[in-house]
């Protein structure tokens, strides 16, 4: 049997690492299929949804297909870590903003309270640049349960915390094809430059591909 | 005095940068700015009632007006409310002037 030196062997480890380094992970759950003896991986992903942006424009998992998606949960009245989740979205915001197949998601885990109007005078308040950020509001079952399942993060009600909800800070990454490649933490401005360097690596990806 | 501001700005920091922030110039037409507000030269006694028990409903700073709620912060002491006027009164090159404890206690009794 043919020998490797072993510094070819640790040449070729560490090629496959770079290259893995390069790929961001995709998050959640897994299943392998069998499909005629061959076997196949199916990714979590965003499930269906149904939700109102600030314009009363109806958007659903099928409006994200197809871009790269940075979606947060938070409500307009939360007294504690959203505005600076607000802050440093809006730094996301403004570096991609021009950019086609890039979207915003921010989700009101307090749709009572957060009605269309409500969301439509907070962006542009914030400032926001809107093309391409939706705030949305819809059921708050069907939130909080999407919020949960469909990305993979915490979101309830709770009168004992500062506002009535408890939620992730995060901002999650989504790409093209609805699974999640990253959660950051949203109140901090340096894992927030992690984002977007890494949203930069998934477009990438499908530059590349 | 200085001691006074020195310890208003750690009570700034966990209590209101999130909203005015670091800089003291809001968020946009959410969160009014402090730094060079007009609101703040205008109505220094209203300070503490406003950092005591928040504020709901419109309000004029600089021009702008702003609608949001903010929150209160019943759990502050009223020394605790001196340091946090005396730091936003002297931060960020404002008017300078200092409130004692005397002045936000007697202020507290006047709060709507
Ligand atoms: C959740 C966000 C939030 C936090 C936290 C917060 N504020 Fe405010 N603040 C506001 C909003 C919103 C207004 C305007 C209220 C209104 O519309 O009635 C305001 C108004 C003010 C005003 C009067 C208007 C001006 O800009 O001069 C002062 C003074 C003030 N805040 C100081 C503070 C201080 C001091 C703290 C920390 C103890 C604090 N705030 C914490 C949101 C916040």
């Amino acid at each position: 049997m043919k020998r490797f030196p072993l510094f070819v062997l640790l040449g070729l480890l560490l090629m496959v690492s770079c290259n893995e380094g390069k790929r961001l992970p995709i998050i959640g759950p897994r299943t392998t299929l069998e499909v005629d003896g061959a076997t196949d991986t199916l990714y979590h992903s965003i499930p269906g949804f149904v939700l109102m942006n600030q314009e009363g424009i109806e958007i659903t998992e099928e409006d994200l297909k197809g871009n790269i998606v940075v979606a947060d949960f938070f409500f307009t009245t939360c007294p504690s870590i959203c505005p600076i989740m607000k802050t440093q979205m809006l730094r996301v915001n403004e570096e991609f903003a021009t950019q086609e197949d890039f979207r915003i998601i921010s989700i009101s885990i307090d749709p009572r309270h957060d009605t269309i109007e409500v969301l439509k005078d907070y962006s542009q308040r914030l400032g926001a640049s809107t093309a391409g950020w939706d705030f949305l509001t819809g059921d708050l079952d069907d939130i909080l349960d999407l919020a949960q399942k469909g990305f993979l993060v915490s979101a309830a009600e709770d009168s004992t915390a500062p506002g009535g909800y408890i939620h992730s800070g995060a901002f999650i990454l989504i790409d093209k094809e609805l699974r999640i490649r990253g959660f950051y933490d949203g109140t901090k401005e340096e894992k927030v430059d992690l984002l977007m360097r890494d949203i930069k690596n998934l477009e990438a990806e499908y530059f590349d591909s | 005095m200085d001691r006074s501001v020195s310890q208003g700005l750690i009570l700034y920091q966990n209590n209101c940068i999130q909203c005015h922030g670091e800089d003291g110039k809001g968020l946009g037409a959410l969160y009014p700015p402090l730094a060079g507000s007009d609101y703040i030269d205008k109505y220094p006694d209203s300070l503490a009632c406003i950092i005591k028990w928040g504020r709901r409903g419109k309000i004029m700073v600089n021009g702008l007006e702003y609608d949001q709620p903010m929150p209160s912060n019943e759990k502050l002491l009223d020394e605790e409310i001196t340091h946090l006027i005396n730091y936003i009164q002297n931060a960020w090159g404002n008017a300078g002037v200092y409130t004692s404890p005397e002045q936000v206690e007697k202020g507290l009794n006047y709060c709507n």
